[in-house]
């Protein structure tokens, strides 16, 4: 330290500790010990997980009902603003209308050494630089964020899959806009059976981490405050998923994702594979058995540090073989001049 | 991490930290409620011992977390939407009332510090944090708790009638050119 800060230092130091003197003092011995606290603990835990049980099964069961309503039905016509574009430009006819194979990455490796290298790597990047989208983009930190993304759900035991195509684009300042195109009832052709579009609020529509940090340390406690608890390597692939399909993270809030993962016990590297639309990047997988259920997530980076998909598989006990439960495709994740531009 | 491992960590911890976290969290004032806030960190440093143990600084992380909890329990009661560190609930630095009734604090009310920069001095003198630590325990980047710092330091120095370092490089590079 410099000479005369060390004369700053030395006028503080005394002050700094004359306030934590005069700080009102603790009564003596702590209100619990250890085994008191750990005693509370599991106790919460249990109750945490009844309660998510009992959610998880309310929310099948609203899942149920929509997808049997909604072929019916549909969004109604007052959620789709006038003046904005029409959902003719929504892109969801290609998608297959079965229930896609689950993808197979292949044997595992520890994380650690392959992901700090592409986390070290991704965060010397500069904005713009994703090599999927370097035409058309606007300027780093201007414009709107677009991500398009397309997700794949299916029920247990399900021939078929949900699926939802949406589009976004937002800005802290100015009002956004929300293409969406959903098949929730598979026709033999695979016809989407509603569109939307709609304006969102400037700032986004939401997003469980706000203001994502490019600090691993910093990300991570994010990442464990934004649900319950984390308890595996599974449920920070899976929140990480979520982050990337909220946000267009910069490099640096890539490289933080990634260095999380490299130092997440429980996460391997499955070497390179090809998503559902043939773009090829790392596998990172983690699994867990749940209710003794095997749920395994995978997730395929590429060069960048984007995040290409996510899926998640089961395989029920005695199972010989997993089936997807959901699919994320992020297509595209950039900047653009204005709504509705597409990089 | 098992549930054993955890056990054992997380008793480890308890004994290195308790008596410091509730010191921490009685210093903010926040009286009986500090021990709730206490009580609330361990639990969560039990919960999150797998993401705690991997990425390092436990010592950072629990002051984080009893920040956190100070925070939300000073929201609760609506008086401040966060902690007038290091005073006590409800005053704030430009107080007159705080100015001449506690003596102790009217030397740091005079520099003039926010509330931001209060809390980066205090850590580092009282609980010898270093930046990065501190940029952990506040939610802010290391270089933003330099920055908290160095601005602190020329407040400081402006009423102590010092020269910091930055501005002491100033000084001789302007008295070189000339």
């Amino acid at each position: 330290m410099n000479p005369d800060d060390e004369q700053i230092d030395a006028v503080v130091r005394p002050v700094a500790l004359a306030v934590a003197a005069a700080a009102p003092r603790p009564p003596g011995a702590a209100p619990m010990t250890a085994a008191q606290l750990i005693g509370i603990a599991v106790r919460r835990r249990r109750v945490r997980r009844q309660r998510r049980q009992l959610l998880a099964a309310a929310a099948t069961f609203a899942t149920v009902l929509i997808i049997a309503g909604a072929g019916v039905v549909g969004f109604p016509e007052a959620q789709q603003s006038a003046g904005l574009p029409g959902p003719d430009a929504c892109v969801a006819a290609a998608v297959p209308v079965t229930a896609p194979a689950p993808l197979r990455p292949g044997p595992a490796a520890p994380a650690l050494a392959q992901l700090a290298t592409l986390s070290g790597y991704v965060s010397t990047l500069t904005d713009g630089s994703e090599v999927r989208h370097p035409t058309g983009s606007a300027a780093a930190g201007t414009g709107y964020a677009f991500l398009h993304l397309r997700r794949w759900a299916v029920q247990p035991g399900a021939a078929t899959a949900a699926i939802h195509d949406e589009q976004l684009w937002w800005d802290p300042t100015r009002p956004g806009l929300r293409r969406s195109c959903s098949v929730a009832a598979f026709t033999a052709t695979g016809t989407l059976d509603t569109a939307s579009a709609a304006a969102i609020p400037a700032g986004g529509a939401g997003a469980a981490i706000t203001d994502p940090s490019a600090d691993p340390a910093v990300l991570a406690a994010q990442l464990a405050d934004s649900g319950p608890a984390p308890d595996g390597a599974h449920v920070f692939l899976e929140r990480i998923a979520d982050l990337y399909s909220s946000h267009v993270l910069t490099p640096a809030q890539r490289g933080a994702a990634l260095r999380i993962l490299a130092d997440t016990p429980g996460v391997q590297v499955r070497g390179q594979l090809a998503d559902r639309t043939g773009r090829i990047g790392t596998a990172v997988s983690a699994t867990a058995i749940i209710g003794g259920v095997t749920v395994e997530d995978v997730a395929v980076f590429d060069g960048s540090g984007q995040l290409l998909t996510h899926e998640q598989t089961r395989a029920e006990p005695g199972a010989a073989t997993a089936t997807v439960s959901t699919v994320l495709l992020i297509l595209a994740a950039a900047r653009t001049p204005a709504p509705a531009m597409t990089p | 991490m098992d549930d054993e491992d955890r056990n054992v960590w997380f008793t480890a911890v308890y004994e290195a930290h308790q008596h410091e976290i509730l010191g921490y969290l009685y210093g903010l004032r926040l009286g009986r409620s500090a021990e709730d806030a206490w009580q609330e960190t361990f639990l969560e440093a039990w919960e999150q011992a797998h993401v705690i143990s991997a990425f390092g600084n436990v010592r950072a992380w629990l002051f984080k977390v009893a920040r956190r909890r100070a925070i939300d329990e000073l929201r609760r009661r609506k008086r401040h939407a966060e902690p007038r560190w290091p005073l006590p609930i409800g005053v704030s630095v430009s107080d007159a009332k705080v100015r001449h009734e506690l003596e102790f604090l009217h030397r740091v009310a005079d520099y003039n510090l926010t509330s931001k920069e209060l809390e980066v001095l205090y850590l580092q003198h009282v609980y010898n944090f270093s930046d990065a630590e501190i940029a952990t325990v506040i939610g802010k980047s290391s270089d933003s708790v330099r920055k908290y710092r160095e601005k602190a330091h020329k407040k400081i120095a402006a009423a102590e009638g010092l020269e910091t370092g930055a501005a002491r490089r100033r000084r001789l590079a302007r008295e070189g050119a000339v």
